[in-house]
């Protein structure tokens, strides 16, 4: 071999062992690449949904003393942008101060008289801060404070303002005795109307309404309700519609204010054996929160009883405070509350987990108010020395306990606790609904019906195509197989949702008997089959049996429609929706749990069909060679031999058809109703985790609760498609390994 | 390259006159299997065995010998039926076991298997135990009390000698056994299932000296209870196991007779060829 030659070897080899390792590096940083990002996309959802089980907590707190003669401080708030904040003191002085320089911005007067002073003061809404005031001259005073932002080009400013709206003089009947305001409770709704609710010098309970439509005026006495002077708080739902008053005996007494002529006691009742220090309504109008002089805090809304009349249960008991409660506060996003007790201590709770979410002291002394900042993103508190703090409050995802999302939860309106999903509602009032159960038991079940509907069918499709049929027709079946698993999903979606599901309303009874009449059509073809002569029998050939069976399922498929009404009409009473109504007591709907099955259930055959084909193709000829020739007929070999040989394969099969309709969407967006109800019945539909998703991640704002928790779900439903294929690989492979080594 | 069709045509156009001396022998034994101008085609156009009429008798060990392709064990297979597998291959001529023509539409397939086992060349044993690989041809068969079974079980294994070596591990799997334990499960399986002739596909070539060896001591036991149709590719093995032997070629049989005539004085050229190894 001459030098030339060799060279030219060298370097083909060399070349040849360079595509090698670039192959292999190619090749080993594609599978690394795809772990990679397989990792990467679970711990993004992890990552996103984990500020979930954030618990909330409390910011460095900005503090200072108000600059004020008074001590004492009825009102407090601050804009929303935390620029300026505002006190109102008992010589009716109302301050903005700048929070960056602690410095007066404005001041203002309320228009009090000589000596007169304020006694009591309340916000009358939760957005715009009305506020009413009682004076020791039995005067209330309304008026509105307001923090506009105003842009230039230096920047954005706060301008703050202040109005008085009405002034007002109470006149009791008995005008020889001195009056003033005790307590008062106010509040303006979106009508504009106005409640006034307060107690007078000698506790009798007053209420003025101020129609805001017709500049009506009413006033009403309420005293004579009460045996006893002796109430302690009042409450007025934010929409005018009830006010609530408690009593030193532990009792609420529960006014309709709904006519304005002619209030009511709807109830009244004990709700504790010790005073009731303070009440308050929380967002939403449902709930009140009742603090005692104890220090319990509870929360009670009206629930439907069973002779359909509202009547107010405890519904959470929350951690309670060592001493008596003096104020509550509610945010206006969310179900938080606050509660100061008489010695400056302060929690944050959560109503519709009843959980309380800290605990903490603002300042050495008893808190005089307290207050959310607009968007609960700060607490601010004035004490009893003067003293100013606002503590930024970071708090996203209060409802999101894991009790909130996989336990039951009492909504407000419910008459027990129950899991519910329902994210959104009409008003910005609504207590969100975040229960996950619901949606998994809806992946669950439209899984079943898919797989009750598929395995069979699809199992038994390949055993006949791969161990019975004749070649040409296993060439034709195995190609539109694999077309019927080319169909996107939203086309079967699509047709199940708008053409299957009218059909199958239609022919309902025709549908529910088809399984039943194709079984006894077919057991009636068998028996007539065995008495055809044997030499007849012998003569037909494989693939023949299919010229005989097609015709037949078709006839009774057809005969199973047209019987359909007569025996709706003989066993169901002429009408099978509204038997089912009566007898199982359940809504028929159009697009149920069974027409989901089906259409599910066609977008896994081919799955679990193309596997299992396979599997069982796969075992070898020697197995059923053997089996076959120790006189065990086609039927014992496939039965005894080669389905437990292939079972590895068959498993995985099922796995892989399990996890495709867990995770499949389309179809269960479409073809279902999307109630997230908990009900196993084939008639009535379900909502899906991946529809869910689907539908509601366009609506949910960007790091809010429920983005996150649809994250979450996602999230669940990749950690439940991890674990099916998982366990399809080892399940698989040691059957594989027991009935498969050949 | 000779042509040997022509030779192979010619001799089976003369055999008939010249087989005298198998006549003979063969007048002595019962004949348990005999076929009758037997063509088999795997497709219209490809025959792969041409006017075969071949007798074969009980408790006897028959070989046949013959190059790869010559239709050895496409002849074998007819007896049990298991070309009927095949999509699209069909025969014509008879073929009779016990008298009885085994392709009529009275012969119930089953049944017939079960009186003609088979082992085939590669060891197939069932991915079960051992006992359960051994019960299937009973159960399949019908006989399901356990008892029953596990009488048949021991006596299948004795037969097939292995019951010493597997008697305490019956509940092992078979795969764990080594490859000539396999085969001779696979010769006891057959055998649980008390057939009356046992046909055997090469049942030695996958295997090492001692396990054929083994096997073979096997055959020679088994020939006392049974008739048994063995295809080899190894003379030397026809020539130590069999009582006769049939060499075929082309798919037509060239020659058949008593095994010792065939290994010292064949009557056909092309005989002595083949076994001293001239081509193959």
């Amino acid at each position: 071999m001459d030098m030339e030659n060799r060279d030219t070897k060298q370097k083909h080899y060399a070349k040849v062992y360079r595509a090698d390792r670039w192959a292999a590096r190619f090749i080993t940083a594609g599978g690394y690449g795809i772990i990679a990002s397989i990792i990467a996309i679970m711990l993004f959802l992890v990552y996103q949904s984990l500020p979930l089980g954030k618990n909330a907590s409390l910011g460095d707190v900005l503090s200072f003393k108000v600059n004020s003669p008074e001590n004492q401080t009825f009102l407090t708030g601050v804009d929303p942008y935390q620029e300026i904040f505002y006190t109102l003191d008992p010589k009716g002085k109302l301050s903005y101060f700048n929070l960056d320089k602690n410095d007066i911005n404005s001041q203002y007067q309320l228009p009090l008289s000589g000596e007169e002073k304020l006694l009591t003061a309340q916000k009358g809404n939760l957005l715009s801060p009305v506020f009413a005031v009682g004076t020791d001259s039995g005067r209330i005073i309304t008026a509105e404070i307001s923090m506009k932002p105003e842009w230039s080009d230096a920047g954005r400013t706060i301008v703050p303002s202040f109005e008085v709206i009405e002034e007002w003089q109470f006149t009791p009947e008995n005008d020889s005795i001195e009056n003033h305001i005790e307590t008062i409770a106010f509040v303006q709704n979106e009508d504009i109307s106005r409640f006034w609710a307060w107690l007078d010098h000698v506790g009798g309970l007053h209420l003025r309404i101020l129609d805001g439509e017709y500049d009506d005026e009413y006033l009403h006495d309420l005293s004579e309700y009460f045996t006893d002077t002796n109430i302690t708080a009042l409450t007025i739902s934010h929409n005018g519609e009830s006010l609530v008053a408690a009593t030193r005996d532990g009792d609420l007494y529960w006014f309709a204010l709904d006519d304005f002529e002619d209030i009511t006691l709807k109830d009244k009742w004990r709700a504790s054996n010790r005073p009731i220090s303070a009440i308050a309504y929380l967002l939403g109008d449902q709930a009140i929160v009742v603090g005692g002089a104890d220090g319990s805090v509870e929360t009670w809304f009206p629930v439907r009883t069973e002779a359909n009349w509202m009547k107010f249960q405890r519904i959470h008991t929350f951690e309670p405070h060592a001493a008596s409660i003096k104020l509550i506060t509610m945010s206006s996003r969310n179900r938080n509350f606050l509660t100061a007790d008489d010695k400056g201590n302060v929690k944050l709770h959560y109503s519709t987990s009843g959980a309380t979410e800290f605990n903490f002291q603002p300042t050495d002394y008893p808190i005089s108010t307290i207050t959310f900042s607009p968007k609960s993103d700060a607490i601010v508190a004035v004490d009893a020395q003067k003293n100013f703090s606002l503590f930024p409050l970071d708090d996203p995802h209060p409802e999101t306990t894991t009790r909130g999302l996989f336990g039951k939860v009492w909504y407000e309106g419910y008459q027990e606790p129950e899991f519910v999903w329902q994210s959104t509602g009409g008003s910005d009032e609504f207590e969100p609904k975040l229960s996950l159960i619901p949606l998994i038991f809806g992946t669950l079940k439209g899984t079943l019906y898919a797989m009750l509907f598929s395995i069979p069918i699809a199992i038994l499709a390949a055993i006949y195509v791969s161990q019975f049929s004749p070649t040409w027709l296993a060439r034709m079946v195995k190609p539109t197989v694999e077309i019927m698993a080319a169909l996107p999903s939203v086309v079967i979606g699509f047709l199940a949702g708008l053409y299957f599901s009218p059909l199958f309303e239609d022919y309902l009874t025709g549908f529910l008997i088809t399984p039943i009449l194709l079984l006894v059509f077919f057991f009636l073809a068998v028996l007539a089959w065995r008495s055809v002569p044997e030499h007849i029998r012998a003569k037909t050939n494989p693939g023949q049996e299919l010229l005989m069976i097609l015709p037949l399922a078709i006839i009774s498929i057809y005969a199973s429609l047209q019987l359909g009404p007569l025996v709706e009409s003989w066993f169901f009473g002429g009408n099978m929706q509204q038997w089912i109504f009566s007898n199982l007591g359940v809504t028929y709907e159009t697009r149920n749990s069974l027409v989901v099955g089906f259409a599910l259930g066609f977008a896994v055959i081919p799955i679990i069909f193309t596997m299992t084909e396979d599997a069982l193709t796969n075992v070898p000829d020697s197995l059923s060679s053997a089996s076959l020739a120790l006189g065990a007929s086609r039927w014992q070999t496939v039965r005894k031999v080669i389905l437990p040989a292939a079972s590895g394969g068959i498993f995985a099969a099922t796995m892989l058809g399990l996890g495709r309709a867990v995770g499949e969407t389309m179809i269960v967006l479409m073809a279902t109703g999307n109630t997230p109800i908990l009900d196993l019945n084939p008639f009535n539909g379900f909502r899906a985790m991946s529809a869910c998703i689907a539908v509601e991640i366009p609506e949910a704002p960007v790091g809010g609760s429920l983005y996150r928790v649809l994250f979450m779900t996602a999230l669940l439903l990749f950690l439940f498609t991890f674990v099916l294929n998982t366990l399809s690989s080892i399940i698989g492979e040691r059957l594989r390994k027991k009935y498969a080594r050949f | 390259m000779m042509n040997y069709q022509e030779e192979v045509d010619m001799v089976s156009q003369t055999d008939k006159q010249e087989q005298t001396h198998l006549d003979d022998v063969l007048a002595k034994e019962r004949i348990v299997i005999e076929t009758d101008d037997l063509d088999f085609y795997y497709n219209p156009e490809v025959k792969a065995l041409k006017n075969i009429n071949i007798r074969i008798p009980d408790k006897k060990v028959t070989a046949f010998i013959g190059p790869s392709g010559c239709g050895k064990s496409t002849l074998l297979r007819c007896f049990n039926r298991m070309n009927d597998l095949i999509p699209g291959a069909y025969l014509e001529g008879k073929v009779m076991i016990e008298d009885a023509d085994i392709y009529s539409e009275k012969i119930r397939l089953e049944e017939l298997r079960k009186r003609v086992g088979m082992v085939f060349q590669k060891s197939n044993p069932f991915p079960m135990s051992i006992w359960e690989n051994v019960a299937f041809g009973p159960r399949v068969n019908g006989i399901q009390g356990k008892s029953d079974l596990d009488e048949i079980v021991e006596f299948a294994l004795k037969q097939g000698d292995l019951w010493r070596e597997v008697k305490d591990r019956l509940d092992s799997s078979a795969l764990d056994l080594s490859g000539g334990q396999q085969q001779r499960l696979c010769i006891a399986r057959t055998l649980a299932n008390k057939p009356e002739i046992i046909l055997m596909d090469e049942p030695a070539s996958a295997l090492d000296p001692i396990s054929t060896g083994k096997i073979e001591e096997t055959i020679n036991e088994l020939k006392k209870d049974y008739t048994i149709v063995i295809v080899t590719h190894n003379m030397q093995q026809a020539a130590r196991i069999s009582d006769y032997t049939a060499f075929m070629m082309l798919g037509e049989m060239v020659e058949m007779d008593t095994t010792k005539r065939i290994f010292t004085n064949p009557s056909v050229q092309m005989t002595e060829d083949y076994i001293t190894g001239r081509f193959g």
